[in-house]
């Protein structure tokens, strides 16, 4: 029984721990700007995510080892610090984005200025890493993400055309009036915001954090395969609300106040308390997590000491770069600039970095000196292996679509 | 896809419409009390600017012709109105005495949407 729970838990947390900033921010844009005609694009992210984790989780339990430290060792130091440089600079920019999103999340709630939640937000950030369990953490953060169910609860309490939804996604379509150089910045985009490197880094960081042997491959990957593709559908859902209606009054979402609306048109001011207290749990999630993972990428590739089972005397440097991250995003956000716009950046810049944390993974998956028996089976790597040339062209594809479109404008 | 200065008038009335309409949701929201007075009030602070931003843009844009001189004008002057009718929404959620009622807000934001429409439309 004690097992089931675990695993129900562990799903649990997966769905309720997908979502952030960079999905409730560009599914909200893209279902109202082209309504449910780049689902496919959630769907290949989803199932690219889910190859992502499992071989990162499984390379961490069977070589009892943290990512960064081994991609150093396969591939060089040289090749590794191209990987992490690009990855802690992705994981920055997406860290001060969900710090930014906490703040906007209260201010919609509070009505106080997001300016002075993001001390607060940042603040409470350093204090749980530094005094909460890792587990308890990651659970709570989790479940209490789970109330953005109230995304898909809107959509059935609209009442939308389904037949007509269900051809936006069937038959894709840049609806009259959208460029499609916008439609494939926006595919780019939500793709980023699928596969953001930091949630493997944390993944595979949590995996040893949480001390997982090749006992725990088995449950890891049930709550990969199902945790992952149900917060996908979660993200369908925002989307979904966006498109039924947002898209019909033109409404070009812009704000987070603006991604909400569906959920009070549908449910009132219940459906937006919870819709408030999802979005603030998962973006405080999502803070946690990158916060964690720029102490996980600098001190692994260094082989300083690091992880939340240490007390922090014992690993020092690993809480300074954390804490100094933290501050950096809160520095930039103290320019004023809008923390959309950071989302939306960080998550074109994901897709950017993908191979450079990617194809790492893949190499050590198939290496036997390192994995052994867990080499990638044959449908995995084949899998895998397929999903390199989709990550290469949308990293390739990114900088020239956001200049080309004016990042989506 | 329009390029140049026409494009350009034609894509701040398009986001000012967009804007309007979102506004127009949420007053209709608040005052059917589906949503609270802070997410309105959140939603006309981005809403504003939204539009001062647009208006921004507008006002500096380069120029080589009297028409699109005129037609510049005429954008900047529905966007003032915007503004305007913006600053009434807050007044109205923050219950100022005088401020407008729903009703009242929902009429002229209906009327904003349909200049802004039509500018990008190319009517006059």
């Amino acid at each position: 029984m004690t097992k089931v729970f675990g695993v129900f838990l562990g799903i649990l947390t997966a769905i309720g721990g997908f979502v952030d900033i960079g999905d409730l921010v560009t599914n909200a844009v893209v279902g109202s700007k082209f309504g449910l005609s780049l689902v496919w694009v959630v769907v290949v992210g989803v199932i690219g995510i889910c190859l992502f984790a499992d071989m990162a989780g499984r390379v961490a339990a069977v070589s009892g080892r943290a990512t960064f430290e081994i991609i150093r060792e396969r591939l060089g130091p040289r090749a590794a610090l191209a990987n992490l440089a690009a990855s802690f600079f992705i994981n920055l920019l997406t860290l001060t984005a969900q710090v930014g999103g906490v703040a906007l999340a209260l201010h919609l709630a509070s009505g106080v200025g997001p300016f002075m939640w993001m001390p607060v937000a940042a603040f409470a950030v350093w204090l749980v890493i530094w005094r909460v369990k890792f587990t308890v953490m990651e659970t709570l953060t989790g479940l209490a993400g789970l109330t953005l169910i109230v995304f898909a609860v809107a959509l059935f309490l609209l009442g939308p055309d389904w037949g007509e939804l269900a051809d936006q996604v069937v038959a894709p379509t840049v609806p009259e009036g959208e460029q499609t150089s916008v439609y494939w910045f926006y595919a780019v985009a939500l793709f980023g915001a699928a596969m953001t490197p930091y949630e493997v880094f944390f993944f595979s960081s949590g995996a040893i954090e949480e001390r997982w042997t090749k006992k725990d491959l088995g449950l890891s990957r049930l709550n990969v395969a199902l945790g992952f593709p149900l917060g996908g559908l979660l993200s369908v859902s925002i989307a979904a609300c966006a498109a039924v209606v947002l898209m019909p009054r033109g409404i070009d979402v812009g704000s987070l106040s603006e991604v909400v609306l569906p959920v009070a048109e549908a449910g009132g001011r219940i459906a937006l308390a919870f819709a408030l207290v999802g979005i603030v749990a998962a973006t405080f999630g999502a803070a946690l997590e990158t916060t964690l993972s720029s102490g996980y990428t600098l001190a692994q590739f260094f082989g300083w000491a690091w992880g939340k089972f240490r007390p922090p005397r014992q690993a020092a440097r690993f809480h300074v770069v954390m804490m100094v991250s933290l501050i950096v995003g809160l520095a930039v956000l103290a320019t004023g600039v809008d923390p959309v716009l950071v989302t939306e950046l960080s998550v074109v810049f994901s897709a950017v970095a993908l191979p450079l944390t990617y194809i790492p993974i893949l190499i050590v998956a198939n290496d036997p000196e390192y994995m052994g028996e867990h080499v990638n089976g044959r449908v995995i790597n084949t899998l895998a292996t397929a999903y390199v040339p989709v990550i290469v062209v949308a990293s390739v594809a990114a900088i020239p679509l956001l200049i080309m479109t004016g990042a989506g404008a | 896809m329009i390029g140049g200065v026409p494009g350009d008038l034609t894509r701040a009335a398009e986001t000012a419409s967009s804007a309007v309409a979102s506004v127009d949701s949420g007053v209709e929201l608040h005052s059917d009390r589906r949503t609270t007075g802070h997410h309105l009030e959140v939603l006309v602070d981005d809403s504003l600017e939204t539009v001062l931003g647009v208006r921004s843009s507008v006002a500096t844009l380069d120029i080589v012709s009297g028409d699109e001189s005129r037609r510049r004008a005429d954008l900047l002057d529905r966007l003032d109105d915007t503004v305007s009718t913006f600053i009434g929404v807050h007044e109205y959620v923050k219950s100022v005495p005088g401020a407008p009622d729903s009703a009242e807000i929902r009429n002229d934001l209906a009327g904003l949407a349909e200049t802004l429409d039509a500018f990008a439309e190319g009517k006059p």
